[in-house]
């Protein structure tokens, strides 16, 4: 054995110990990958930076919803037609049929109602995780991919691919409000809770969209890397970060300036899905074609570890919890 | 009854051919190697030339526009039909080279939105080659037809990846 596994070795059983003995002080995070290849939920903790679990899901699992206050975790099976709902509380999961194709994935907990987007359908299915049954449907533009719901407005955004906009619902009449054309192919949608904005990755035209969520107004679109996929705000220096999949690049943009300040080359092949773990202080990517995922220093960006995943990881949507 | 033939013929060709790139269906990967014994120089002076595809023992001819990134080949087969690639990157440090497919014939090549990278890398005084693709299959709508699924697409491309890389070595191995 090398010196350099031997050291990795005496780390882990160190990072064991120290859990053990001390684990309920310690902040925990797990990252949750979908496996397009292996239909597998990877748990990956980022404290020993270590896969200590596998989950079966449904076939070729895409898009992932973390709901933190009710430790619930939904994923996508685009080829099962159906979603899996697990509980971290009572480690149950469950499967609800979804329609045809369903692919991105939020959750409204005060009304218990999961928003799924079925690609073939151009469709947003309202589902009732009570009666676990489909209660709408709502018709949105075409190819709907990526979803994000806005808790405070209780409006939902929805990127239609093939039609190059973003649709505008309202989760309470359940209706579409209003549309925003965009650039070509928007696919993920991405915010978070105390930002005034969302942003729209525009896959053919190598774009984001910056759009006011409160008007559906477009701020301003950003040039970035080559098929952009998926983005995350850093909250500490106000910047995104877009993983860019056909030139295996992070794009960061500095949104006091709303520019396009650095790119990230070589990170990995086909980086997709992306979060951030504060606790760790760690970027965290899935990266499609190398089968792994990647830690990325958060102060100095450069790639700390990799961590085999099953098989195909996506990671499409928030997949970091406190445990 | 021809012109109602007709029309359901085009309106089936339409659906096959219209390519809705997407993500419908999950996208494929299909990754090859092989060892070939010669220089990583003279490997990577064959694999970045994109005016020249002899390695590839099907192809008949092609006709390409240029060498420099952004550059487009047609590549015509033997058995007549055709792809349409497209030069996204070379990358002389890392000895790569992307292409990417922008027409195909679903006969030879059942993809969407297929893009290759081709690494030479030395490998204990040989050369290794890597070839890496990532496509969707030749029908992006639901129920594919069986020649145009997942399984099938991905069986084809890793058949012209193969063979890609077996003429390759044996333009340097030939004796």
């Amino acid at each position: 054995m090398d010196l350099k596994k031997f050291l990795k070795k005496i780390k882990y059983f160190f990072c064991l110990l120290i859990i053990s003995c001390f684990g309920p002080l310690i902040p925990r995070e797990l990252a949750f990958i979908t496996n397009q290849e292996s239909n597998m939920l990877d748990v990956i903790d980022l404290t020993i930076k270590r896969k200590i679990k596998e989950i079966e899901l449904g076939k070729k699992p895409a898009a992932i919803f973390i709901d933190s206050e009710s430790r619930q975790i939904f994923v996508s099976n685009p080829e099962s037609n159906n979603i899996s709902v697990l509980n971290l509380s009572d480690n149950s999961h469950f499967f609800i049929e979804a329609g045809n194709s369903p692919l991105g994935i939020s959750f409204d907990s005060s009304r218990n109602n999961i928003f799924v987007s079925n690609w073939y359908d151009d469709v947003i299915s309202v589902i009732d995780l009570v009666t676990k049954k489909k209660k709408y449907e709502i018709k949105v533009g075409k190819s709907p991919a990526g979803i994000y719901f806005d808790k405070n407005s209780k409006k939902l955004y929805v990127a239609n691919r093939e039609s190059n906009n973003i649709s505008l619902v309202d989760t309470e009449k359940f209706e579409v409000l209003k549309s925003l054309n965009v650039e070509n192919a928007p696919f993920g949608v991405y915010s978070e809770d105390y930002l005034d904005y969302i942003v729209v990755t525009n896959v053919q035209s190598n774009s984001i969209s910056i759009i006011e969520k409160k008007s559906l107004n477009l701020l301003k679109n950003i040039k970035v890397g080559k098929w952009p996929y998926s983005a995350v705000h850093d909250k500490r220096n106000n910047f995104l970060y877009v993983t860019n999949q056909r030139d295996d690049t992070i794009s960061i943009v500095d949104m006091n300036k709303k520019e396009n300040i650095k790119t990230l080359l070589d990170v990995c092949e086909y980086p997709e899905g992306i979060d951030i773990s504060y606790v760790q202080n760690l970027i965290v990517v899935a990266c499609w074609f190398e089968d792994n995922i990647i830690l990325i220093d958060l102060n100095n960006f450069i790639v700390k570890e990799k961590i085999e995943t099953s098989g195909g990881p996506r990671a499409f949507g928030n997949f970091i919890i406190n445990n | 009854m021809s012109y109602f033939k007709n029309t359901i013929t085009l309106f089936v060709i339409f659906l096959i051919s219209n390519p809705i790139y997407g993500h419908g269906p999950s996208r494929q990967k299909v990754s090859e190697s092989i060892e070939i014994n010669a220089s990583t120089d003279e490997v990577w002076k064959v694999v970045r030339d994109f005016n020249n595809f002899n390695w590839n023992k099907s192809v008949e001819k092609i006709s390409t526009s240029s060498n420099e990134i952004g550059a487009e080949r047609t590549i015509i087969f033997k058995s007549g039909e055709s792809i349409k690639q497209k030069l996204e990157k070379i990358d002389e440090n890392k000895k790569m080279v992307n292409w990417r497919i922008i027409e195909t014939d679903n006969k030879v090549l059942p993809v969407n939105s297929y893009s290759a990278k081709i690494f030479v890398k030395s490998s204990d005084n040989k050369t290794k080659v890597v070839y890496k693709s990532g496509f969707y299959r030749g029908f992006m709508g639901n129920d594919p037809p069986p020649e145009l699924n997942d399984e099938n697409s991905k069986k084809k491309v890793k058949i012209f990846i193969v063979e890609n890389l077996n003429g390759l070595k044996e333009i340097f191995e030939k004796n």
